[in-house]
């Protein structure tokens, strides 16, 4: 190697600063938060209080609860990358991205067998609108944890950012599931568990173009 | 301890990523001729591998907000090592392979007081295996040399290429498993350095 190659390092570092970890702390919390507002305003914005009436009440509280539980082990998954800075294995985020949505799906329909008459309620509806409604309060949070995460991922950012799609997906799924009260399998598929495969595959794409790092060749 | 100087990186790195700007050179010290060995295996061309050290080593410095507290940073520079050769290989600059610098980084590894037959016998040997990892898929190869070559641990190797430990030791001993069926004897000394 050449001997002056440490300091034109040095110098290229210097001449353009980069931002330091004290610095981006509070940048994930400002994007839960900001997301949280999104959905709680999309709730009240479509009448989620009494829209999502109908259901037995418990069947509304272990839907709900479930669903969240799920997506809050999926952002665990996808966000937290152990004492790695290059993240979890593909294999783990690949997981993600497929077991969250079929944990989803098994949990609503083992609820409907345990309680058939919340299959039948309204189960004529297709689901589009709840699959607008959970791809509008998940683009969000996906697009500020890119920001966040922007060039970040040397290894994976493919699976990566689909990992994250699909955890937004499923968060957002929990107020969607809060305001529908339909759980007839058909609409659970189309409008509560398509949109996750969706923003996995928006999430994918973000992972190429933003959360994946690039060099700029100097020569 | 042969890891004092991924201990001593990590740490520096942290500093760093805190916002202590002289650990930089300090990192450099520590990595550069790591990362050097490892990009000029690839390129065989010393100016590729001074661009992509300084490419390597700039994206650590613009990315450093990632960096965890208590994480470590060999594996993390490694794999945005590979990440900038496998870009730059694909924009088109296939290796430029340079025989002069192939032949110096072979003489390096010699022992100054080696005999002539010795010299020439190690050169065969380092061609013959050289030959035969570029038979070795790419997955296995690399595998093979991160832990073999470049002193990385097999968790570190699996950081780097994004797997699973148990993939990467199953790639690294059949890389192994082809090295001495082709090589026999020669390469065991191979085997007990990574058992």
């Amino acid at each position: 190697m050449s001997s002056d190659l440490k300091a034109r390092i040095l110098e290229a570092a210097r001449a353009a600063p980069s931002v330091t970890r004290p610095a981006t702390r509070k940048d994930g919390w400002l994007v839960a938060s900001a997301s949280v507002i999104v959905a709680v305003t999309i709730f009240f914005a479509f009448n989620g209080t009494e829209h999502g009436q109908g259901r037995a009440p418990w069947f509304y509280i272990a839907s709900c609860v479930g669903w969240f539980a799920v997506a809050a082990v999926s952002m665990w998954a996808a966000l937290a990358r152990g004492s790695s800075v290059a993240g979890r294995p593909r294999a783990w985020l690949l997981a993600v991205v497929a077991g969250t949505p079929a944990l989803l799906f098994a949990m609503m329909f083992g609820l409907g067998v345990v309680q058939p008459e919340a299959m039948l309620l309204h189960s004529e509806r297709l689901g589009l609108k709840c699959l607008g409604l959970t791809v509008a309060a998940a683009l969000f949070p996906l697009l500020g944890l890119a920001v966040v995460r922007r060039q970040s991922d040397p290894v994976h950012p493919i699976a990566t950012g689909a990992a994250l799609g699909a955890a937004c997906g499923a968060s957002a799924g929990v107020m969607v599931e809060m305001w529908c009260p339909v759980a007839a399998p058909r609409h659970v598929a189309i409008g509560h568990i398509l949109p996750i495969f969706i923003m996995a595959a928006i999430g994918a794409l973000l992972g190429a173009r933003v959360i994946a790092m690039r060099g700029t060749s100097r020569r | 301890m042969a890891d004092e100087w991924k201990q001593a990186a990590s740490a520096a790195m942290d500093r760093y990523a805190c916002g202590d700007d002289t650990a930089f050179a300090e990192l450099y010290d520590l990595l550069a001729p790591r990362l050097s060995s490892f990009l000029f295996r690839r390129t065989r061309d010393t100016s590729r591998t001074e661009d992509l050290v300084q490419q390597t080593f700039l994206q650590m410095h613009s990315a450093r907000r990632h960096f965890s507290t208590g994480a470590e940073v060999t594996p993390w520079a490694f794999a945005i090592a590979r990440r900038l050769l496998i870009d730059t290989l694909r924009k088109g600059g296939r290796e430029c392979f340079s025989e002069d610098d192939h032949e110096s980084e072979k003489q390096d590894s010699i022992p100054p007081e080696a005999l002539p037959d010795a010299v020439v016998g190690r050169q065969r040997f380092a061609d013959r295996m050289d030959r035969e990892l570029a038979r070795i898929p790419e997955a296995h190869r690399i595998a093979f040399e991160l832990v073999q070559r470049d002193g990385l641990s097999m968790a570190e190797t699996a950081q780097v290429l994004g797997t699973t430990v148990a993939a990467v030791k199953l790639r690294a001993f059949r890389t192994y498993g082809a090295l001495r069926a082709a090589l026999g004897d020669e390469a065991r000394e191979l085997l007990e350095g990574m058992s």
